[in-house]
């Protein structure tokens, strides 16, 4: 049987959960303001890639990060011009974008595939880190990990507390409205698409740098799409997103622990892995059903839910 | 007097369909500092568009602010220039997910949302304006029609603006909240506020307004000083009738024929009806009512007195807490046949027969579909087969169009781009015509039908269901409008906190008993 309670294991969860949250707390804005972007594969591959990159030729880790924000910002700029100003089909640029995306994370993680650097080390939080097992998974890890303790409740008090959340969220519901009252829609869901992409770049350089420290080609394998599953699990609510990304975190490291786990009469000799690689879609899939269903009731749907004017087309 | 706001040559085309509407065709208009001016004109004859100019650049023209030339390209540069708006459309103008104090946006100021600051600033200037009791903290979808429309008032006074335009806002007001309205309008005048109000009721217009500028396709016809015309107009009916003459361009009938009609059999019936609102409040408190062809009844009420839930529970938009719908059915060996509707699916109950005019339109209308589309939603499902029979539905729907004169260049314009009055016409015409299964007789349940229409398609309409009666329909008319409630019906039942006050037949219905009653009054008390 597993050790569910061993504290490595859940080190490893949070680490591997902290992949989602980054990029989920951006997309979560950019849906908020009314902008759907599926293209945050393609942003967060680039970014790992760009970011590995910088980080080797420089060796600067610092200058790495930035530049992997840089490339998921430059990623949905693109996104934002093409949606937001030119009104284009966002699904379509969404894709367009993933595309790009990890091609270009080929052109730019070309000189460094399978060179080794060193990554960030993990930076124990003092006192917090003595309290038994808690301090262990959770406060002896790296700088990422801790941001993203940080930005969670920030960007959840900005959503709901200040003026500019409350813009966000009206440009998102009736881009019609926030104009009749002198709002600058167009203004604000670029910040957002585009703070959107600078968190996905972030996530890039977090699986990259802080979370498995090497580059290959493809080896987001997919997760930037879970994302995209995760703002919907969190209700578009920036605490929300832990919710998801740390199950998620839990169904991509158990999935390796469980490998040699039998269970009677169905595979008696193990899981197989091809069965533990499809628990994150599968689940995926399951809990997005099980959404659907709570959510589709009217009476919840006037409370919570997607943004109402989410991927609707705006032209004043 | 000085002229505040001057638009000179102003136009505004709209393309649908490879046909440009010339929505405006080069309109003058002005408005004098300190005045309430009323713009006036059929549905779709231009009045929305042309206010619309001041928050959006119009595609030709001048606009003029104290004499001098402005460009207000956008809302933001309106509001700086002293300009706000109560709009017609509030579904483009209220997020329904936010509360009151959200929705409020302009009166909010720094980094930090004092969400608490905004309520209080919302009650005091609700109060000062009396608009009335609004919780700043509920939710916009739990408003009433009226209490949004408050809202929307309240929105645009809130910025204190020195021309304040306000499109439709009485729709949905109750009579005395009109009579309230106009007084705050006559106090904002007499601070030197200048005001321009579109409205369907002429009579406000006679009543309380300055002057008033009267619209047709797209042009302006003539703009008419109140105090001078009145003096030469006999009564305030010939003065209705000349406003309705000049919108229209012909004269407009004003009587309406309700031939004396027995009542035909029971066909329908509601049985000690209980359900709740969307806050979980019981708001239907045990309604018994019946049906019969042949006739009108009449639900006379203050909107927000469970009329909305009792009609959405009769079929099926709302559960049913207890209580019956029966449909009676013809005869079989001398046997009727009651069909018990109560929680029948939506398509089960409309396939009776049973035609609805909700008062949301967005209930009954998809706007992105085509009007065409829109006008068989009801019926598409009778031609048979896998492929819609396109001939003739293309008959069909341009009769409609002909007979309900919707205004539109194609049967295949987006509902979208109707005005508002014109989508109503698409609602009316669609259930209005809706075929009963062999046998039956047509049930329709109206709710505010004429809602939003001009004087002479809110004649029309009202003909429509009258007529509709004559030949054997049963129909159940849900109207804030009391004088459509005594015109019509041929028995009034009061509502009142969810409870039948009493039922009156139109011999002794009188606009004082009603009102009475309307305000909590039992039927002894009335009758005493
Ligand atoms: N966005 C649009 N696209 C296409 N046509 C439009 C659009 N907006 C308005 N129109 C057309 O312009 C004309 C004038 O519309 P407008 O809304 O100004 O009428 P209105 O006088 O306000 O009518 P109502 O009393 O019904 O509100 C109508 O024929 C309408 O169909
Ligand atoms: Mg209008």
């Amino acid at each position: 049987m597993v050790e569910l309670l061993n504290p490595i294991l859940w080190h490893s969860i949070v680490a591997a959960a902290t992949f989602f949250v980054l990029p989920t707390l951006g997309e979560i804005y950019a849906e908020r303001s009314g902008i759907l972007n599926l293209g945050i594969e393609g942003m967060v591959i680039a970014g790992a890639a760009g970011s590995y990159a910088i980080a080797y030729q420089t060796q600067d880790i610092l200058l790495g990060v930035l530049f992997g924000m840089f490339i998921g910002g430059l990623l949905a700029t693109i996104h934002a011009i093409l949606t937001i100003t030119f009104n284009r089909n966002q699904v379509v640029s969404g894709i367009g974008l993933t595309i790009l995306g990890t091609g270009l994370s080929g052109l730019l993680g070309d000189a460094v595939v399978g060179k080794a650097l060193k990554g960030i080390d993990s930076t124990p939080i003092p006192i917090l880190k003595d309290i038994p097992t808690i301090g262990e998974v959770f406060f002896d890890q790296n700088i990422f990990v801790y941001l993203s303790f940080i930005l969670a409740p920030i960007l959840w008090f900005i959503l709901y507390k200040t003026r500019i959340g409350i813009l966000i969220r009206s440009v998102g519901e009736n881009p019609s409205a926030s104009m009749n009252q002198g709002v600058n829609v167009r203004l604000i869901r670029y910040l957002c698409v585009i703070f959107g992409g600078m968190m996905a770049g972030l996530g890039g350089a977090y699986l990259s740098l802080g979370w498995l420290n090497f580059w290959t080609d493809g080896m987001t394998q997919g997760r930037g799409w879970i994302v995209i599953a995760l703002v919907v699990v969190a209700l578009w609510n920036p605490l929300g997103a832990f919710i998801g990304s740390y199950l998620f975190g839990m169904f991509d490291v158990l999935q390796f622990s469980f490998q040699h786990e039998a269970i009677p009469f169905i595979f008696p000799t193990g899981i197989p892995p091809s069965v533990l690689k499809m628990m994150p879609p599968v689940s995926t899939i399951l809990f997005l059903a099980i959404w659907g269903i709570i959510l589709s009731q009217q009476k919840v749907k006037s409370i919570v839910g997607a943004p109402t004017a989410l991927a609707k087309p705006f032209e004043d | 007097m000085e002229t505040v706001l001057e638009m000179q040559n102003v136009c505004k085309t709209f393309y649908g369909d490879g046909v440009e509407i010339h929505a405006n065709d080069n309109v003058n208009f002005s408005l004098k500092h300190g005045e309430i001016h009323a713009l006036l004109g059929e549905n779709g004859a231009g009045k929305s568009t042309l206010v619309n100019n001041l928050f959006r650049k119009p595609d030709s023209g001048t606009i003029l602010l104290r004499g001098k030339e402005v460009e207000l390209s956008n809302p933001i540069a309106a509001l700086r220039h002293g300009l706000a708006i109560a709009r017609q459309d509030l579904s483009k103008s209220l997020i329904e997910r936010h509360t009151v104090a959200e929705n409020i946006l302009s009166i909010s100021e720094g980094f930090f949302l004092s969400l608490s600051r905004i309520e209080r600033e919302i009650t005091s200037a609700l109060n000062k304006y009396e608009l009335g009791d609004i919780d700043p903290k509920t939710k916009i979808w739990k408003l009433s029609g009226g209490e949004k429309q408050r809202v929307e008032i309240l929105k645009a006074l809130i910025t204190d603006p020195e021309i304040i335009i306000l499109d439709e806002p009485t729709s949905m007001l109750t009579p005395p909240e009109i009579v309230n309205l106009f007084s705050l309008l006559n106090s904002l005048r007499s601070q030197g506020k200048s005001i321009i109000i579109i409205t369907h009721h002429l009579e406000e217009a006679i009543n309380y307004c300055d002057r008033i500028t009267v619209m047709r396709h797209g042009e302006v016809v003539a703009t008419l000083e109140t105090e001078k015309e009145k003096n030469a107009w006999v009564s305030e009916e010939e003065g209705i009738r000349r406003l309705a003459t000049l919108m229209v361009g012909k004269e407009v009938l004003y009587e309406l024929a309700r031939k004396k009609m027995e009542p035909g059999k029971l066909t329908a019936e509601i049985q000690g009806l209980f359900t709740t609102n969307d806050m979980g409040d019981t708001v239907v408190n045990g309604v018994s009512l019946q049906l019969k062809e042949n006739q009108i009844l009449g639900i006379a009420g203050i909107s927000g007195n469970g009329q909305q839930e009792l009609v959405e529970a009769m079929l099926h938009w709302r559960k049913v807490d207890s209580g019956k719908v029966l449909i009676h059915g013809k005869k079989i060996d001398g046997v009727s046949i009651v069909q018990d509707i109560t929680g029948k699916s939506i398509r089960e109950i409309r396939d009776l027969g049973i035609a609805y005019i909700p008062e949301d339109r967005r209930k009954a209308l998809i706007l992105d579909l085509s009007i065409r589309e829109n006008l068989i939603l009801n019926s598409y499902r009778k031609s048979g087969g896998l492929f819609i029979d396109q001939k003739s539905i293309v008959n069909v729907t341009e009769e409609l169009i002909s007979i309900f004169k919707i205004k539109t260049p194609s049967a295949l314009s987006s509902v979208r781009s109707l005005s508002g009055g014109n989508r109503q016409k698409v609602v009316v015409a669609r259930e209005t015509t809706l075929a009963p299964p062999e046998g039956r007789k047509l049930i329709l349940i109206a709710e505010n039908p004429t809602f939003g229409l001009d004087v002479g398609t809110t004649q029309f309409v009202r003909e429509e269901l009258l007529r509709l009666r004559e030949e054997g329909a049963a129909i159940m008319l849900i109207s804030s409008d009391l004088t459509e409630v005594l015109a019509l019906s041929d028995r009034i039942a009061v509502m009142y906190k969810g409870k039948i006050m009493g039922i009156l037949n139109s011999q002794e219905a009188t606009r004082e008993k009603v009102g009475l009653m309307m305000g909590g009054s039992t039927l002894q008390e009335v009758i005493e």
